[in-house]
């Protein structure tokens, strides 16, 4: 049966660098996916390389690669908020949260991917996500979607333990890697260097697409929480 | 953008000359600095839409380049600006790229405010 997942990040690439492949595969099983994008990552640094972009051209380089990695991906639902990027952590939280929440009425989601709170490095993660865990948790508990969060911090494994979710997505690895070529100006030094690689010894492909391969994610468990 | 030419930055700077002009200005390490080496921690600063009045300006150096600014009360400095470009709305835009195609440090003036998230 179909099923409602909503994915929300800060940034236009978060979506597919964290993962591209298990949101393949949920719309190639006929799943609905929503994503919301709530910045237009307009301070980035990385500007393509060679450079392409500009501080004033890059926001609406960056909306058009997501919307080209949405296509690839299937994402027919996507969400940009527009907010400045790096200034989630200074918004109103219960504003963000007020935001999350309407989605959640509108997408009535079963499953939500953010990052792990407090496991995000840049601080936009984990702004956004901790709106999302005070959004969940104002839901009824019956209600709760499941939060499958990435986490990202070098401890991550020491302090949370092994992900609860291993994805095998070798099997949408080309459209993974579209929609990675998608996000040109962030990441077409990874890609031309990964290219080259292969090239070089064809024999060891698979060896060196492997941390493509495999996505993975930390379940947030809001059991038991209410807003404090 | 193209590789900076000082003679012709100067005259960009003129333009802004005494009087006040909405600023960009940024450094940054990259958000992922701490990860990419223990021991290191991400710094970045960055002013959108300050408003900014000079009453002298230069533009220094064989490239990379400086630009400082006397202010009424202070100065203003940047170092390490390679790429220029006047936009067609006359944005007088300066960025410092490094060879893997980061902007490590902008600086950028213009007489109508610059895009802005919310």
């Amino acid at each position: 049966m179909a099923r409602k997942i909503l994915a929300i990040y800060p940034h236009p690439d978060d979506e597919t660098f964290v993962g591209a492949g298990t949101l393949i595969q949920h719309t190639q099983a006929g799943d609905s996916v929503t994503l919301v994008c709530a910045t237009l990552g307009q301070m980035g640094r990385r500007m393509g390389k060679p450079f392409f972009a500009t501080r004033e051209s890059l926001p609406h380089l960056r909306e058009k690669e997501l919307r080209d990695a949405c296509k690839v991906i299937g994402i027919a639902d996507l969400r940009l908020w527009k907010m400045q990027d790096k200034m989630l952590q200074f918004k109103d939280e219960g504003y963000l949260a007020q935001k999350v929440l309407e989605v959640f009425d509108d997408v009535h989601p079963e499953v939500v991917y953010t990052f792990y709170p407090g496991h995000g490095v840049h601080p936009d993660h984990d702004a956004l996500s901790a709106a999302v865990v005070r959004a969940v948790t104002l839901l009824p508990e019956t209600q709760r979607p499941v939060m499958r969060c990435k986490a990202v911090t070098i401890n991550s494994r020491q302090v949370l333990g092994d992900p609860a979710m291993e994805v095998d997505v070798s099997n949408v690895i080309q459209e993974k890697i579209s929609a990675l070529k998608a996000h040109k100006s962030q990441t077409e030094f990874i890609l031309t260097h990964l290219e080259e690689q292969i090239k070089a010894e064809p024999g060891n492909a698979a060896r060196l697409l492997a941390p493509y391969a495999k996505e993975t994610y930390w379940i947030y468990d809001t059991s038991g929480k209410t807003v404090s | 953008m193209e590789a900076i030419d000082r003679n012709a930055v100067q005259q960009a700077l003129n333009r802004f000359l005494q009087k006040d002009a909405y600023f960009h200005m940024e450094t940054s390490t990259g958000s992922y600095r701490a990860l990419e080496e223990p021991g290191q921690i991400a710094t970045c600063a960055y002013i959108r839409n300050g408003v900014l009045h000079f009453l002298e300006g230069k533009i220094t150096g064989e490239g990379p380049y400086q630009v400082g600014l006397k202010l009424k009360n202070g100065w203003l400095y940047s170092q390490g600006l390679t790429d220029w470009e006047l936009t067609k709305d006359g944005k007088l835009l300066l960025g410092g790229y490094d060879g893997e195609g980061h902007l490590n440090i902008a600086l950028q003036f213009s007489f109508t405010p610059f895009e802005c998230g919310a």
